[in-house]
């Protein structure tokens, strides 16, 4: 700052300066005048007086010079101009290395918003998230409601507990439902003490009482996020106290605002409401214990990690153990499954975001990963470009260090040019984060992308600083270094001299192997990658996924009256050849629970063997579906509970109950078997579809999560106007909330894969084009500063095809070197590599086969141009030129 | 590479005396030099030139401003004014000078015996 003062100040000293030199003249010609002299005499004498105008105004300037700031300006305008004269070299070095930085800081950014960043509430860091496992899904599973209860009476290392279980509601303004008025929320149900717990105060009005969460009679209350509040109601403080329906068409009450910035405990879906979760009772009277909650808890200070995790669990063992006691009835397979769940707690500063960083975590390492290689390529690439240069000009270097500067000074110089490459290259970078961010959020699902919180923060700057570090002395401080050694002895060599040859150059050599090695293994890795995708795209799903269409309503829970009378309406759609409804998910929709499957009159011996998902489902679904039962029938009118039990089971069950033996008329939980359909995929196409047993939806059921299902050839854009006016024409009030193609829906489980197989592919891509450069560049170098050799070789009578083959072998044996470590590189982490994998092994030969192809042909492409060019030489020109 | 001391003052010599005259009243460049030599009777020889580098230093150390204005004989000048810091300055310098010439002095007259 005051380094910048002192330049504005020096500049306007100078002017006064000189005119003070000027007027003092004057004054001294008028002095002389008056004393008799004549003029010309007198403006002589005058200037003698005076001594050296220039002396003066230099040793004025002198005396305002701020060296350290002065050479850095001098340096960085000389930069400046070194750039513009090599434009080519200017463009290439700084867009490959914002490509770097770039793509590296995008995927900090993610990996921050998903993994980093606390929550926006009161010490996060005193957060803890509880959960269980069973043995045998190995998935985290959330607790009950009544377990929730419990813990919190049982346990003494929290400050509080609260209870959380998102979901999706639809808001409307007043007490009196309107059809088709509610607009879609993502609400969640909380205990009411959920934000003394967080810490998270009021922007406006209050938040909930504090009340038993278990009594019936809750306050029905809805608390507004901050956001949805600006969004929906701009911000009108007249809201609070206004009565809103949340669900079905029960009238709550806003009470309150939550404090700016707080979208909720779910770091990938931001929440709108918040409404208390003993509103459970008023769908489902008896369900609110067994209600699946989140729950975290509030460490008291002082209290380790360790210490709570030890508390709770004693408290979840005794409750476990009272729950297994109280239930006689259980078999033993479910009563040991049950009692073998672990008990877990872990950090929750970062709030949860279970199934995203499930599935997203490590395929998020594995990318910055791959982008940190293309940095690192990047800056090999560079610094190699940049030793190249700086060699070439080892002799006006040397001019300038016999004519007095200092080596120090001429590398503070040099320095100075290559940072002005890297801070150019990070604007560039920090300008690509948006584009890039976009593509890598496209795959995460939609709530998730505008929920992520990607706003920059002290660790991106962190990131960003870390990343420059390596730069700087790669691309900045080695090649200055390197090419300003024993500069003294440059003067006396030719300027084609030998000395500094990139090619022979055992850095450059080193350069150019890193690269290949990184450049190789990423394209091994967007093989692998690639070929998963393909395989699992190329799977038999089971079911048709070009015709047939889901359609999601509002509220998961529906009654079969309401299902009933949706399905003849969607009937009655033009180019609907079916419909039908079915519950509890699966059809990709996934579902985590698994039911008793018992045979009925054997005593299974552990609980793996004995569960299967449950699926309930309308009329013809298996024909809307596509779904080919391969044994027995499909279900038929009369099929219903109560009147009849019966059930389908899938091949994987029959195979594992009943091997090669019929599973036609065998009965499992008192239901008989009518039919096998043939295996679909359930949660995601890479996983093997689970046992599964489907039952006929009785009549008057409620039911969770319906889903309705048509077949049809029309294309979605075609169908979503008409779905939406037979369901409001069916006298349906809730909201259509997703209308899409099975195959989309299918699509859409593969977003990791997809993630991975594209943006490996992309930076596989860049990396390759990045090391072409390099090597395109490090050896028209080469040849450029060999032309004399050449023309002499040319000249004694060697043939081209020899000088352009003798050059290409030199730059062959870095290469394959490279080609090589990389290889050993992606098998060192084939391990690794194949939890990513499906259908093929990391050590897939065709695929490393395919990429070394790639990468020689690319390579042999590149280093063909210069030394074509090369082996192009006039001898008598190049001769001449010594 | 400083041009600015004249060879015939010791270092710092010319800052003080520009100090001390300008402490009596503020001048121009020009009527500094002027006023000098008049002071010291023509026995300090000043280069003109040399007396601007020594304003530079001075301004820049904050013991001198300087502004535009016009003359008594109505000419455009920069006049240069005493700080309080110079003041202060000066008379530290003028103390150190008196106990070095006192040293000198006292030097200088010991005969030989």
């Amino acid at each position: 700052m005051k380094g910048l003062r002192g330049l504005f100040r020096r500049h306007a000293e100078l002017g006064d300066l000189r005119a003070e030199i000027r007027a003092h003249l004057d004054e001294k010609v008028e002095a002389l005048m008056a004393a008799g002299m004549p003029r010309a005499e007198a403006e002589q004498a005058a200037r003698r007086a005076f001594g050296s105008v220039t002396n003066v105004e230099e040793a004025g300037r002198d005396v305002w010079r701020i060296p350290r700031v002065d050479d850095l300006v001098a340096d960085v305008g000389f930069a400046f101009r070194f750039l513009r004269r090599s434009p080519v070299f200017a463009v290439v070095a700084v867009s490959s290395l914002a490509l770097g930085i770039g793509a590296n800081l995008a995927v900090f950014v993610v990996i921050n918003a998903l993994l980093l960043r606390p929550l926006p509430v009161d010490h996060p860091g005193a957060l803890v998230v509880f959960s269980r496992q069973y043995a045998d899904t190995g998935r985290t599973n959330p607790l009950t409601f009544r377990e929730y209860v419990d813990l919190g009476a049982r346990t003494s290392s929290f400050v509080g507990l609260l209870a959380h279980s998102g979901g999706d509601g639809s808001l409307q303004i007043g007490a009196t439902l309107v059809p088709n008025a509610g607009e879609h929320i993502h609400g969640a149900r909380v205990s009411s003490n959920f934000f003394e717990v967080l810490g998270v105060g009021m922007a406006a009005g209050r938040g909930f009482l504090p009340v038993d969460d278990s009594s019936a009679d809750a306050e029905r209350s809805v608390v507004l996020s901050y956001d949805f509040w600006q969004r929906r109601f701009g911000g009108d403080a007249a809201v609070v106290g206004q009565p809103v329906i949340v669900f079905r068409d029960v009238p709550f009450t806003v009470v309150g605002v939550a404090a700016r910035g707080f979208h909720g405990i779910e770091a990938d879906e931001r929440t709108d409401a918040w409404w208390p979760v003993s509103t459970v009772k008023i769908i489902f009277a008896d369900r609110l214990d067994g209600w699946n909650v989140t729950v975290m808890g509030r460490l008291k200070p002082g209290v380790p990690l360790a210490q709570a995790r030890a508390d709770a669990q004693v408290a979840h063992a005794s409750i476990v153990t009272e729950e297994a006691a109280a239930n006689p009835n259980w078999n033993a397979a479910r009563r040991q499954r049950f009692l073998t769940q672990r008990f877990e707690i872990a950090a929750g500063r970062t709030g949860i975001a279970e199934a995203l960083r499930a599935g997203f975590t490590q395929p998020l390492y594995a990318l910055m990963a791959s982008v940190a290689a293309v940095l690192l390529i990047a800056c090999a690439n560079v610094g190699a470009l940049l030793l190249a240069r700086t060699t070439a000009r080892r002799r006006e270097l040397a001019v300038r260090l016999a004519l007095g500067s200092g080596r120090a000074r001429i590398i503070q110089q040099l320095v100075t040019e290559n940072a002005l490459l890297i801070v150019l290259a990070t604007l560039g970078g920090v300008a690509l984060v948006p584009l890039v961010l976009r593509t890598i959020l496209s795959y995460a699902p939609a709530a998730a992308a505008t929920a992520l919180d990607t706003a920059p923060d002290f660790r991106t700057l962190a990131f960003v600083v870390a990343m420059a570090l390596p730069m700087a002395v790669v691309v900045a401080l080695l090649p200055a270094i390197r090419s300003t050694r024993a500069l003294e002895g440059a003067l006396g060599a030719g300027t084609r001299g030998s000395g500094g040859m990139p090619s022979r150059s055992r850095v450059h050599q080193w350069l150019l192997g890193s690269q290949v090695a990184l450049v190789l293994a990423l394209l091994v890795v967007a093989g692998l990658f690639v070929r998963t995708l393909q395989n699992l795209r190329g799977l038999d799903a089971g079911f048709d996924r070009k015709t047939v269409v889901i359609v999601t309503l509002n509220s998961g829970a529906a009654t079969t009256a309401i299902a009933r009378r949706v399905v003849p309406a969607l009937e009655t759609i033009p180019g609907v050849q079916s419909a039908t409804f079915y519950a509890n998910l699966g059809l990709l929709g996934g579902g985590s629970t698994m039911s008793d499957c018992v045979i009925d009159g054997t005593v299974p011996a552990s609980s793996a063997e004995v569960t299967c998902a449950m699926m309930q489902v309308g009329p013809r679904f298996f024909e809307t579906t596509s779904t080919a039962i391969v044994a027995g029938r499909a279900f038929a009118t009369g099929d219903e509970p109560p009147g009849a039990q019966v059930a389908i089971i899938n091949e994987t069950m029959a195979q594992q109950y009943f091997g090669r033996a019929s599973p036609l008329n065998q009965l499992i939980q008192g239901k008989l078997v009518v039919g096998v359909a043939r295996d679909t995929k359930y949660t995601s196409l890479r996983e093997p579809a689970p046992r599964m047993m489907y039952t006929p939806v009785g009549a008057g059921w409620t039911v969770a999560d319906v889903r309705f299902a048509l077949h049809s050839n029309r294309t979605i854009a075609d169908l979503t106007g008409p779905i939406k006016r037979a369901i409001a024409d069916a006298g349906v009030t809730q909201p259509v909330t997703a209308i899409e193609s099975l195959g989309a829906i299918a699509d859409a489980t593969l977003a990791r894969e997809r993630l991975l197989a594209e943006l490996a592919s992309w930076f596989g891509s860049l990396a390759l084009v990045l090391a072409c450069i390099g090597l395109y560049g490090t050896m028209s170098f080469a040849v450029a500063r060999r032309t004399n050799e050449i023309g002499t070789r040319l000249a004694l009578g060697a043939s081209r095809a020899r000088i352009v083959g003798g050059l290409m072998i030199e730059f062959a044996t870095p290469v394959a070197l490279g080609a090589v470590a990389g290889i050993a590189a992606t098998l060192a982490v084939s391990r690794l590599l194949s939890r990513f994998l499906f259908g093929l092994d990391a050590t897939d030969p065709s695929t490393i086969g395919a990429a070394v192809l790639v990468l020689g042909l690319a390579a042999a492409a590149t280093a063909f141009l210069p030394a074509r060019r090369a082996s192009g030489t006039d001898p008598l020109i190049a001769l001449r030129a010594e | 590479m400083r041009r600015s001391e004249s060879r015939d003052l010791f270092p710092g010599a010319l800052e003080i005396m520009v100090l001390r005259v300008l402490q009596r009243e503020p001048l121009h460049g020009y009527a500094l030099v002027q006023r000098i030599q008049q002071a010291s009777s023509d026995l300090l020889r000043v280069e003109e030139g040399s007396l601007y580098p020594a304003l530079q230093r001075l301004l820049k150390a904050g013991l001198l401003r300087a502004e535009w204005g016009v003359s008594s004989t109505n000419r455009r000048v920069r006049t240069y004014r005493l700080t309080r810091a110079g003041a202060k300055h000066l008379a530290t310098e003028v103390s150190r000078f008196e106990q070095m010439l006192k040293g000198v002095t006292q030097v200088l007259a010991l005969r030989e015996t």
